[in-house]
Order: C-alpha cells, then structure tokens, then sequence
C-alpha cells in the first residue's frame, strides 16, 4: 500500500496539497459519507492487513474517532505521521467531526487479515498476562473493546499499536498523558507482546 | 477463555442498549401496571431505618448503616432461602444498584443508566427507562450506576454523562433533567442521589481527568440549583502535614511544593475530589457527612502543591446551605490513589474516654477503618490493618516499588454495614500488592486522562479479599473470613443476626454475624459485586441482590437480578 501516511515517512509537498483539496471538497458537501469516502482511501473497511500501518476506524467508538478529529484539528495529536490527519481536519467544524465519528462508528469492525503475523504463541500468552495484571479492562472493558472515548484496542493492526504505543512512550503522542504514563512502565519487550496479543482478535 | 465468553454476552447486550438508545422515554409493559406505589414521603424516609417492610435509601437509611430490621430470615430460617424470582436486564455488563423498594415495587439500573421499575414479589417488569447517553463519556473503572432514591412521587438517578434525571415513580416519564457537569471534561456521575428536604444531592467523579469535584443539592420537584460545595476549596494547601492519619511519614518534598505553589498557585481548579457514593445524613443536626477521593492527578504530587484540601477526607456540611462544617484529611498530598470512597456511616460510638458519642465511621482504600467524632469530624480512633500492609506511602521510583494497599484498596467503594447491637463494622476488602511508578508532570490534559504514573499489576500476584468484623469500639478486629478472590460490592446486616454479601466467583452468602460462619450459599452464574437490600411482602422476607460482574475486578459479567426468599 502506497497510503502510508502513518508510517514515519514525511509526507510530501504534494500529497500535503492533495489532501487539502479533498478535506476542502468534503466540507463544501458537507456530507458524512463523502466524508468517510476519504477516509477510506488510507482506512479500509474489509480485510485489513495487519502489518499496515493505519489503525482500523470502521467500528471504533464514537467519542475516541470525535476526540482524535478534534486533537488532530487542533494538533494536540501531531506526531510526523499525524500530519495528514492534521491537514484532513483543518477545515472540519466540530459537528462535523461528531456526525462522522457517529457515521465512524456505526460501521462493521474490518477483519485483519494474517493474525497471527504479529507474533508467537509465546508471545501472545505473555501479552495476555500484561493485560491482565495491567488492568487494562478498567478503561477499555470486556475484551477490550472500549466505551465511549476510550478506543476498542483488540482487534487493531499491529504495525499501528506498535507505532502509537511507542509515541505514547516516548511522547511524540500527547494526547493522552495518562495513557503515556501507563505505557511508560512498559519495557520495549513488554510492547512486542502488548502487540501480539492486542492485533490476534478472535 | 473466561474473559472471552463473558465478552460475548457484554455485546450482546450493549447492541440491546443501543437499539433502545434512540429513545429516552420510558416503554411500559403494560398500560395497567400491576404496581401502584404511594408517593413516598419525607416521613416514612425519615423512619426508614425502622420499616420492616421496605428497603428506602440506598444504604438503608440516612445513617448508612444498611442494618435492617428484618428478622424472618434469621440463623435458624436462613437454610431454607431459596431463588423466588430473576429478572434480566437488557445490559450484560458490571452491575452495583442498590435496590430500592417501597410498595410492592423495586427499582434497580444497570451499568449505562438503563433503570427498571419491578413488582417486587415477581420480579415482572413495569417499566424501564433507558438513558439516551453522550457519545463522549470519560470513565474510571466501568459504566457503573449504583442505584436510584425515590421522593414525593418521583424517582432519580444521575447519569454516566453527568445528567440528572428525574422520572415519574409510576409511569418512568421523565419530569425534568439537569446537566450537571460537562462530560467531555471528564465528569461523570456513578452514585445514586440521596434524597432528603425536598432536595436531590448528588456528587461528581472524574479525578482520573482532572476535575474540580463537588456536591450539589437540587431542588426535587423543579430540578434548580440550590447549593454546590466543591470538594476543593480555593485554599486547597492545608497545614503541610507530614504525617497522614494513621501516623505513617508521608515522605514529602514541602519546600518543592512550596516553590510550585509559589510559581503557579493554588491548584484546585482541576485538583479532582470525587464523590462516588451517598453522604450519611444526620436529620437531627441538619448535617451531610461524606468522603472525597483522589487529588487529580492521581500520582504526581509536584503538580499540585499542598495537602490538596478536601481530597482524601471525610467532609460535612449544612444539609441546607452547603456550607463547611468540619472535615479530616486521611492521606493529605497523596500520591498512590487512595481515595476515600466507602460511604460514611453515622452511630454512636466510644470516644477515647469511653464515653458513648456521635460518631462517623469510614473504611478506606488504605486499609483501616476510621472512627470519627461527628460534632466536629475529630479522629477519634483507628483500627489495626485490614489488610496486609508492604511499603505504605512509599515514594513511587521509575523501576517500580511494590505497594499494599494498591489503587483498588483496602476497601474501594463496597458499603459497609454495621450490626449497632454488637458495635461491630463489616467491611469487604481487596488484598493485592500494585508496583507504583514515577511518571513525566504533564500540565492538564483538558479532560484527558490524567495519571502523572503509573501502576501496574506484578504478575504472579494473586489478588485475594476478605470479609471482616471490626469491633468500632476499640478498633479490633473481631473475625475474618479470607477469599479467594477481591471482595467488592457491599455489606447487608439484618436484625436475624445474619449477613449478606456476594463474591467474584459468583457465590452469594449469608453468614452468622456473631462469628463469620456461612450458613447459606447460592451459586449464581455472574460475579455478585453489589449490595443487597432486604424487604417483606405480606409476611414474607426477600433478600435481593445484582449478578453482573464488575470491570475493573474483570469477574464474569451478568445481567440478573436475584431475589431470594422461602
């Protein structure tokens, strides 16, 4: 996939401009399901490969897709590899951004494709140990599915856990202090395992 | 594989939530519900604590003793007890309602606000309201509601989007809804109100997201404003203690803390201070007493300098102004998250001399159980540990520091129930050692969640629990039945000398108040993490209680509610 807005890389002059055409097409219709058109260009709604690296948002919970627009609009999310969901939000006004997390929301959770790519059976047991005694069930409840705007976490691709895990740890994500504390206490092995167990969904 | 299972049903029933989400109004069963309740006076809530017949406030009556007089079910009768009715509710998720019943009808809620009018001898449903909920609601520790409390004719229930809702008792249309709090700053409601003068109060959570707590009374019938206290004065820095009530060294840094006040100022605007459960009432004095939780955030002190008045405490104020009383700091500053949550309870008590008192009594996340002077919240005693205590109020380093009492305590939001016949507490407890890390100051997060550390589970740390008599006399503790697991949800003492309270696994027990001993088990096919609430029927005793599991213990999820009788 050529998408990979996620993936570190810095974006380029050009894609920058195409994605402020089609963030400025998209407020003009003020339509939520053109809207989610664009979306789908980097988030696929079947069949996601795990190793990609833009998370699944078909599903997601409304409040987390609604709280992310906004913190991208304004850039309190902004790593490097946010810059495209910055420029995509510049122009959206807030019931905008409520009615797509809604619109978001309201649809089927993709399936990964390769499960199992994302680690061993070793490490997946390990990762189910850490969620357990993390008490990660707390925010992200019963088979960590989230609520509200706390995201759904199992089911997720691995290549965007790890990305997003590791800029919580070291920062770069700073839209969430609390969940970058947590993460903190986490060794980068502990991260690897976090990740098999997270992206295996049933 | 457990986890798994009971994941299924969660969904199954959240998609149930949500198809009835597009909807505020209430569905009734049937347009001639077999329940006519009166509308319940001020009097007979005023006298609950004497009403064989009904079960009224959410802790049994204004002094929270959840000590009722029912005695048909007793250490003889008890064998016998047996499932008289199940209902299930729409919600396969936590469930912590207290029930209340008053003629013939019970109200219990679900996690998400879903509420349930009862015929209380059936279990038949006569109508349910279910709360049309805001799609950005920030939670600590699950979608729970703890119950509703009925005055004049209408019954009322605050709401995980900080709402407060007032609905008909007989019909559940809505009469009036107040936003209370802005959710998406991270306030939310989990208490049930308490009802009392002709005036709803109700409390705020959030201090995982940087609150600024309080306690706001209501006008019942028309829902207006009349009193706000906030939890967190504008002078939030208290004496610079250094030693919390207990007596333990609190290890602190007071010239730093003096250098960020004198840098940026008293910190009670997003200090936190929340209220998770019912203030007692004391009618006579005119009096609430209540206790507050963490300061906001939950692990870095350097943030918000000073004791971080009122976090912590035990707090009261004018049932009818709001305004301060007295209060007593049990961990000023703290830095491990050890709220005070368990609800206050009023009775008399031995002070020091041995003379009988006015007495408020309080078990915390911390461990002990601590008895008060009510006339001016003194501390008049404190008992041996609960639990078993390693490094308390040890400072939290960057590789971890292994903590008893972690952030589930001691004692977390279960009530007590006292039995005031033996001047013994009963008290639920949670046994688990949590590694304590230091955290990066982050400035406050805008209603984001906001921790300032971290605490994490040491695997191969087996949580256990506890079920404790504690003599608050003396401060002794009588007897103690230990459990395999974390013992959550609450304590009901009746007059038959029994006790009732419910496990993770799912059992649900009564035991001899006397001495611990079970004298009666039911296996439920959830976790029974509620309080239990008693009541009679035409000579006839039931004992009803929630099976639903709870999210942060992570016990089997459920939907049921049981009443037991024979």
């Amino acid at each position: 996939m050529s998408y990979s807005f996620r993936s570190g890389h810095k974006l380029t002059a050009l894609g920058l401009t195409l994605m402020a055409v089609v963030a400025a097409n998209c407020a003009r219709a003020q339509d939520v399901k053109q809207w989610a058109g664009a979306c789908v260009a980097c988030h696929p709604r079947s069949s996601v490969a795990t190793s990609s690296v833009n998370p699944i948002i078909w599903g997601q919970n409304a409040g987390y897709v609604y709280l992310q627009l906004r913190d991208f609009k304004a850039a309190t999310r902004a790593s490097e590899s946010d810059a495209a969901m910055h420029a995509l939000t510049r122009t959206m006004t807030d019931a905008q951004m409520l009615s797509i997390a809604q619109y978001v929301a309201a649809q089927p959770w993709p399936a990964l494709q390769d499960k199992t790519a994302a680690g061993s059976d070793s490490l997946y047991s390990r990762g189910a140990l850490l969620v357990a005694y993390g008490d990660c069930g707390a925010c992200h409840f019963n088979n960590l599915q989230g609520y509200s705007v706390n995201p759904r976490i199992r089911g997720q691709t691995s290549s965007y856990l790890t990305t997003t895990i590791n800029e919580f740890r070291s920062g770069k994500r700073g839209n969430s202090p609390g969940m970058a504390d947590l993460l903190r206490a986490y060794s980068e092995d502990d991260v690897k395992a976090l990740v098999a167990y997270l992206s295996r969904a049933d | 594989m457990g986890i798994r299972c009971a994941c299924l049903i969660l969904f199954a029933g959240l998609r149930i939530a949500s198809a009835h989400a597009d909807s505020s109004q209430p569905q009734p069963v049937s347009s001639e519900p077999p329940g006519h309740p009166g509308p319940l006076s001020q009097a007979r809530l005023s006298s609950a604590a004497t009403s064989r017949t009904d079960f009224l406030l959410t802790h049994a009556n204004y002094a929270q003793t959840r000590f009722h007089p029912a005695d048909r079910i007793n250490r003889e009768t008890v064998r016998n007890l047996k499932l008289a009715w199940s209902f299930e509710m729409d919600v396969t998720e936590s469930i912590q309602t207290a029930p209340i019943v008053y003629d013939g009808v019970m109200y219990v809620t679900s996690s998400f606000n879903h509420l349930f009018a009862l015929d209380a001898s059936t279990g038949k449903e006569l109508w349910r309201y279910v709360h049309a909920m805001s799609p950005t609601v920030s939670l600590c520790c699950g979608p729970n509601n703890r119950g509703v409390e009925v005055l004049d004719g209408l019954v009322y229930m605050g709401t995980l989007d900080s709402q407060l809702v007032a609905l008909d008792a007989r019909t559940g249309a809505v009469a009036w809804t107040r936003q209370v709090a802005d959710p998406l700053r991270g306030y939310s409601i989990t208490m049930a109100p308490t009802v009392v003068s002709g005036k709803v109060l109700i409390g705020l959570a959030g201090a995982e997201y940087g609150i600024r707590g309080a306690l706001s009374a209501f006008d019942a019938k028309s829902g207006s404003a009349v009193w706000t206290f906030y939890t967190t004065p504008e002078h939030s820095v208290g004496v610079w203690a250094t030693k919390d009530a207990a007596g333990l060294p609190l290890h602190r840094d007071i010239v730093a803390e003096q250098a960020a006040l004198a840098k940026s100022g008293d910190p009670y605007k997003t200090l936190g201070g929340s209220i998770w459960q019912n203030p007692s009432v004391d009618l006579e004095r005119r009096r609430l007493y209540f206790v507050v939780g963490n300061p906001s955030p939950d692990l870095d002190g350097s943030v918000r300098p000073g004791d971080n008045l009122y976090t912590d405490s035990l707090v009261s104020v004018d049932l009818d102004t709001g305004k301060y009383v007295c209060h007593l700091q049990y961990v000023p500053h703290d830095i491990w998250d050890l709220d005070a949550v368990s609800p206050t309870v009023l009775t008399p008590v031995k002070n020091k001399a041995g003379v009988t008192v006015p007495g408020v009594i309080h078990a915390g996340k911390t461990g002990y159980l601590y008895v008060h002077d009510a006339r001016d919240c003194s501390l008049i005693r404190v008992s041996e540990p609960l639990i078993q205590v390693q490094n308390e109020r040890a400072l939290p380093t960057a590789e971890g520091v292994p903590i008893r009492p972690g952030p589930n305590g001691g004692v977390s939001a279960s009530p007590l129930a006292i039995d005031p016949r033996e001047g013994l507490a009963f008290a639920l407890t949670t046994e688990l050692a949590t590694s304590y890390y230091k955290g990066r100051s982050a400035t406050y997060p805008n209603g984001k969640l906001w921790l300032g550390g971290a605490f994490r589970g040491i695997p191969g740390e087996v949580p256990t629990g506890g079920l404790l008599a504690v003599d608050y006399n003396s401060g002794k503790i009588r007897w103690r039945i230990k459990a395999p697991q974390p013992m959550f949800g609450g304590v009901l003492a009746t007059a038959g000398g029994l006790i009732f309270t419910g496990e993770a696994n799912g059992k649900f027990n009564a035991y001899d108040s006397s001495d611990g001993k079970q004298l009666w088990s039911y296996q439920a096919d959830a976790g029974v993490n509620a309080p239990a609430s008693t009541y009679e029927i035409d000579g006839r005793q039931y004992v009803v209680v929630g099976a639903g599991g709870n999210t942060q213990l992570g016990s089997k999820r459920g939907n049921k509610i049981l009443a037991f009788s024979y």
